[in-house]
């Protein structure tokens, strides 16, 4: 339902361009969860904000269920890296809420939403907390249920979890696939940990140092996933290899 | 936290009543002629009347309006030129020039061309106030605008927000830290501005003048004791001002949000 | 628990310190300038009504009558300003209006009038044709004099009460303005219409066609009248004779020099008040004007202040209010009073003089 189709993107830097994505193409089916991987400065980033609509293309163009997109929608929402993506002067619940609100969605659609979400990821008991008193592991939870709320095509996450210590990393990516699996939503998801990389995905798209797409590799192994699983470490060294180490 | 914050006013109450007794002491030792440099007996002698006749009540408050008057005019137009400047560059170069050149200029020096645009009445004390308040107002309005996180602009554009609504539904409360201070800034200048104007254009309004006048013809008639009672008069407005409503105003935005600058 | 210890140490120093300092704290005295013939403070304000003491220090007067003397000039802005100086001990000699002067020495202050420097003269001039007299003006019109409580409010107040009968029926006209800025007002024609002025800024009004004189000083007091004055502080009068009597000797000499030789002493004058040579003699030879040290009419302004309630009392003689130089100009006759002893009254209709 996305495709992605020979896309460049360059910026000037210093006065010279430098190209940072270079011919990428591939697609994404629905419900698929598909992390893009790569060392870093290799464009990762960019192609997840391009996608968003957030960066202009300077070349190729990008498809979604058959429309052009080269601007910001609700129909692709964003779970950024760190945590100020919450907006500090709203609690949990009306950070969830207002995306919907300002969507025009009715009132008793919005209560049923926002219920919905703020419990699929946990935070109930802390729907009436302001960002700067939550956990950086709970501010990322309400930035999911936030972008889940207005139930997206398709959710870009940009290491989301880079920020945080391992152990709530990996809850966190527990909780993810959970919901995953419950709503079938499409996700796709940048990271540079290739662990991260083999315990979410469906498939993986490796990206170069130079910004293009080096290989698109599936991911069989069976859920849960962890490491010590069957076929856990010969991906791992395939994946790791494939990054030019 | 209540135990804190009640010793900490039990010391600034402690520190006050002291200076209050070495003022007293160096008054009643004569040090300084008591023309001159009245006792605080005198002073709060002198307050007590001018409250109970009405007289500092009535100037307080026409100083007051003349203030609101002009913050408001100021804060407007704060906020309009900052936000254009956000959006068109060349606003925000011309912005930046006119603050170069005229936020040095202390605004009694512009009284010969305010008499000459705007007459020898309220309107020139407006306009000196204005020009005392609006710079420092853009700068922190700028500043506001500028220190908001880009993520929070990616998020707005993302949810579906975009120009007008955009300004109102982020960038506003994002930038309300700044705003704050630039306001309260502009509060303490606003007074010194009214002071200082109205010493020289006070009574030309016809009325019977603000606190500036007050101070003015307080000096005029030797009556120091008087003058002092004015400023107290500008003191307590400044505490109550400080504690009931800009402390609120934190207390249930800034602070309870955890964006304090 | 310990801040009470603290907070109980700290009370205890402050109001030992009270009583202990309150005690032995006599009239302390501050900065004096003024011991023995060394070095006195004269501080004068800005424009020509200062002339001789312009000319004291331009032609350095004091220092013939008090070889070795060392003076410091102060230029302030107001007389308030200088009355302040003067009551902390800052300045010995200050030029200044009769209403800070009387205020001050209402309020106890000790210091008497020293010399009077002179009269300027007054008048009210407006732009609006149908203006002739005070009656004229109507409540939107707007006349501008330099201070409260200036000698020029208390002539449009006096003229308020021969000609409206009621002396504050002018009040809502005055506006409080600088010189320069009421001409630049009055002849931008917008707000102010009529100015209480005098040389060199009414040259400039009456240069303009529209412009013309409604009254004068002397027509609105009744009579001659000085408003600038030397005042001297009682102790510099008291503990430095020789430097008080050089100070009115040369300023005696600055008037005679001034009167004598208006020509020369416009070249000099001309820079210090940064006008040119033509227009500062001009000033000085304007019709009404009068260097002179012996005063007129300040019982009559006394009495004026005190009816409109700037100072609580009246000086019952001058020996209250000057020191004995001014007394001996003066004079005391027995029998009628003499022509210059009538002089310090203001001649209105009541007097019949």
């Amino acid at each position: 339902m996305l495709k992605v189709d020979k896309i460049n993107k360059a910026f000037t830097v210093n006065g010279s361009e430098k190209n940072i994505l270079n011919n990428i193409t591939f697609t994404i089916e629905d419900g698929e969860f598909v992390c893009i991987l790569g060392p870093s400065g290799s464009g990762k980033t960019t192609l997840l904000r391009c996608i968003g609509g957030f960066e202009a293309l300077t070349n190729g163009n990008m498809l979604l269920d058959g429309q052009s997109i080269y601007a910001p929608g609700i129909d692709r929402i964003m779970v950024f890296q760190g945590f100020e993506q919450l907006f500090g002067w709203k609690t949990v619940e009306a950070n969830v809420e207002y995306p919907l609100k300002i969507n025009l969605i009715d009132k008793g659609n919005r209560q049923q939403l926002v219920g919905k979400y703020i419990s699929m990821v946990g935070l109930e008991n802390y729907k009436n907390y302001y960002p700067h008193q939550l956990s950086g592991g709970m501010k990322q939870r309400a930035a999911i249920a936030r972008a889940l709320a207005l139930e997206p095509r398709i959710l870009l996450m940009d290491e989301p979890f880079g920020n945080l210590d391992a152990q709530t990393r990996n809850s966190l990516q527990n909780e993810l696939l959970k919901i995953w699996s419950d709503l079938k939503t499409t996700i796709l998801f940048v990271t540079h940990d290739i662990e991260e990389a083999i315990i979410l995905s469906d498939r993986i798209i490796m990206l170069s140092t130079s910004g293009e797409l080096k290989n698109i590799i599936p991911n069989r192994l069976e859920r849960p996933r962890k490491p010590g699983s069957i076929g856990f470490a010969e991906l791992w060294d395939l994946l790791y290899n494939q990054l030019g180490h | 936290m209540a135990n804190k914050s009640k010793s900490a006013f039990y010391q600034k109450a402690l520190f006050v009543l002291i200076l209050m007794l070495l003022w007293e002491t160096v008054a009643r030792m004569k040090f300084f002629n008591p023309s001159v440099f009245p006792s605080v007996t005198s002073i709060i002698i002198a307050f007590l009347k001018g409250v109970s006749s009405g007289l500092l009540v009535e100037k307080t408050v026409y100083s007051l309006y003349l203030i609101l008057k002009g913050l408001i005019l100021s804060f407007l137009a704060a906020f309009l030129l900052s936000s254009l400047a956000m959006v068109f560059r060349i606003v925000e170069n011309i912005l930046d020039i006119l603050n170069s050149i005229l936020h040095p200029l202390p605004g009694i020096a512009l009284l010969p061309v305010a008499i000459l645009w705007f007459g020898i009445g309220e309107g020139s004390i407006i306009f000196i106030i204005i020009h005392s308040v609006l710079w420092p107002m853009v700068v922190n309005f700028m500043t506001g605008f500028k220190t908001i996180p880009r993520i929070h602009l990616d998020v707005g554009e993302n949810i579906g927000l975009k120009g007008f609504h955009l300004l109102w539904g982020v960038m506003l409360p994002a930038s309300l830290p700044y705003l704050l201070s630039g306001i309260k800034i502009a509060w303490a200048r606003a007074w010194r501005a009214v002071i200082a104007a109205e010493m020289v254009f006070g009574a030309a309004s016809g009325s019977a003048g603000g606190l500036g006048w007050h101070i003015y013809m307080t000096r005029y008639m030797f009556d120091m004791a008087g003058t002092f009672a004015a400023l107290l008069a500008i003191i307590i407005v400044g505490i109550l001002v400080e504690e009931l409503l800009f402390k609120n105003i934190e207390k249930f935005t800034v602070i309870k949000w955890g964006m304090t600058i | 628990m310990r801040m009470k210890k603290y907070t109980v140490i700290l009370l205890v120093i402050a109001l030992l310190g009270t009583f202990v300092l309150g005690g032995c704290g006599a009239n302390n005295p501050s900065k004096t300038t003024n011991k023995g013939g060394s070095k006195i403070t004269i501080a004068l304000q800005f424009g020509l009504a200062y002339a001789p003491v312009q000319i004291m220090k331009e032609k350095n007067l004091l220092e013939k009558y008090l070889p070795g003397v060392e003076i410091s000039w102060k230029q302030l802005g107001t007389g308030p300003a200088i009355r302040d100086a003067m009551v902390t001990g800052q300045v010995d000699v200050g030029f200044m209006g009769i209403s800070p002067f009387l205020i001050g020495w209402d309020k106890g202050a000790e210091w008497k009038i020293a010399t009077a420097a002179g009269s300027q003269p007054l008048a009210l001039v407006t732009y609006k044709d149908n203006i002739k007299k005070v009656s004229d003006f109507s409540s939107t019109d707007r006349i501008a004099t330099p201070a409260v409580a200036s000698i020029q409010q208390m002539l449009l107040s006096m003229t308020a009460e021969k000609e409206l009968g009621n002396p504050r029926a002018l009040d809502n006209l005055m506006v409080s303005i600088t010189h320069p800025d009421a001409v630049t007002s009055l002849l931008g024609k917008k707000d102010v219409t009529a100015h209480f002025s005098s040389p060199p800024y009414i040259f400039q009004e009456l240069a303009d066609q529209d412009v013309h004189q409604v009254l004068n000083g002397e027509e609105a007091f009744g009579g001659e009248f000085t408003f600038i004055f030397g005042v001297a502080t009682n102790k510099f009068h008291d503990t430095n004779p020789p430097a008080y009597a050089a100070f009115v000797a040369a300023f005696n000499e600055a008037i005679s020099f001034i009167n004598n030789n208006p020509q020369e002493a416009a070249k000099i004058l001309a820079p210090v008040n940064q006008l040119s040579e033509a227009e500062t003699y001009k000033s000085l030879t304007w019709n009404g004007t009068n260097y002179c040290s012996t005063p007129s009419g300040i019982i009559g302004l006394a009495e004026f202040m005190k009816t409109s309630g700037y100072i609580s009392k009246v000086p019952s003689n001058l020996s209250e209010i000057a020191f004995e130089n001014v007394e001996a100009a003066v004079g005391k006759r027995y029998g009628e009073m003499s022509a210059i002893e009538n002089l310090q009254l203001r001649k209105s209709e009541n007097n019949g003089q």
